[in-house]
Parts: structure tokens; sequence; C-alpha cells
């Protein structure tokens, strides 16, 4: 269980590193890069514990889409992005497909009695 | 979408191969155990990041972002099943054929 906690951290770390990264092409190069850097250098490092455990290809899905269904939310929460019918498609075919992985899937068994031992 | 040439495509396909290097790398760390394929996993991946930032000053980023995570998705869960045995479930492929299909998707909008 702990190990998809820690892919939840990564991704959200994710999230704020790459919304900062347009940000740092356009206005603050310099300081924008470094905030850029050190967020996904985190999530990485979260993303490393997490990979222990879920097979690497699930996590990086997850890590990928979950990511991106987050960064649409905020660009049309905040942002000012429109919703069409397309992009509303596409959201709720990635939700269906990023729950349908994630049921399919479990951290590996011999990981689990470490993770009780922990 | 004005000023899109090749060298920003040639930035993009550099950044996918550098994520897919990471991931890699990220798995023989053994959760940063191993500390040299921990750090050259985020020297890739930080590297990943700053040819992408070159990609997006020629293709949106959304653009971007979608095929580099696409192609990132399929190279990562390919070379998980050929170097670490780690295959999807039935329903696993399914899913990630929705996610693949989601992403697609969005970018018709």
């Amino acid at each position: 269980m702990r190990s998809w906690f820690y892919l939840l951290a990564a991704i959200l770390f994710e999230v704020v590193g790459t919304t900062s990264m347009k940000f740092a092409a356009e206005h603050a190069p310099v300081l924008g890069l470094l905030l850029m850097y050190s967020l996904i250098g985190l999530s990485y490092y979260f993303l490393a514990l997490a990979v222990k455990r879920v097979p690497v290809g699930v996590a990086y899905a997850l890590w990928e889409g979950i990511g991106i269904v987050l960064i649409t939310a905020i660009s049309v929460t905040w942002l000012g992005e429109s919703i069409g019918l397309y992009k509303a498609l596409g959201l709720a075919v990635m939700i269906a497909g990023i729950l349908l992985i994630k049921s399919g899937t479990r951290a590996a068994p011999e990981a689990r009695g470490q993770e009780v031992l922990a | 979408m004005n000023g899109v040439t090749w060298i920003h495509f040639a930035w993009l396909g550099l950044a996918i191969v550098l994520e897919v290097l990471a991931n890699v790398l990220l798995k023989y760390s053994d959760g940063f155990r191993r500390r040299l394929p921990g750090v050259a996993s985020l020297l890739c991946i930080l590297a990943a990041f700053t040819a992408l930032t070159q990609a997006v000053r020629g293709i949106d980023l959304s653009l971007a972002y979608a095929i580099w995570g696409g192609f990132g998705i399929l190279a990562t869960v390919a070379l998980g099943w050929a170097l670490f045995g780690q295959r999807l479930a039935g329903r696993g492929w399914l899913g990630l054929g929705l996610l693949l299909v989601g992403m697609g998707l969005l970018k018709l909008a």
C-alpha cells in the first residue's frame, strides 16, 4: 500500500514541476528551471521508491496519466483553458484507463512482507 | 505553431530517449539503495525535461507533452517486460489502451 502513496507523492511533485515548465521557458529562465529541476528530482526520488514494488511500466503510465489529468484540470479550473466535448471525453477515457490499470495491478507480493516488517 | 522546425522534434525525440533511460535506471537503483543508477536516473530525467523545454519553444506544450508521455509509457512498459519480466494483466492492457486513446482525444480538443 505504501508504494502507491510514494507514487502519489511523485505525481504531485511532477504536476507542480510541469506547470512551472512553461513559466520557466517564458518568464524566468534561471529561477524557473531551478524550481523545475528540484521538483522533478523530488518526483523521481519518490518514483524510485514506488517502482521497488510497483511494475515500472505501470508506475510510469499512472505517473504520466494522472499527471496529465491533474494538469488539465488545473488549466481548466484556474488558467481559463476551455474544455470542449473531445477534451472532456478524452479525460473520461483516460480516467477509466487509469482505474483499470490500477485495479489490474498488484504490488510485488514478496515486498508485502517487507512492508509489514518495515 | 509558427516556427516549428525539425529541430524541435529532434529535441522531443531526445527527451523521449532520456526519459525511458531514466525509468530503466530508476528500477536498477532499487529505491535509491544503489546510488550510481539512482543519480544517473535523476540526471537523465532532468536532461529529458531540459530537452522538452527546448521542444516546447516550437511545439505547443500540451501536444509535446502528450507525444513525450505516450511514447515514454509504451517504451517503459515494453522494457519493463523485456528486462524485468513485468507483464501486464489483461485488464492492465485494456487500461493502457484507454489511457493512450484518451491522451489522443485530449489533443483533438
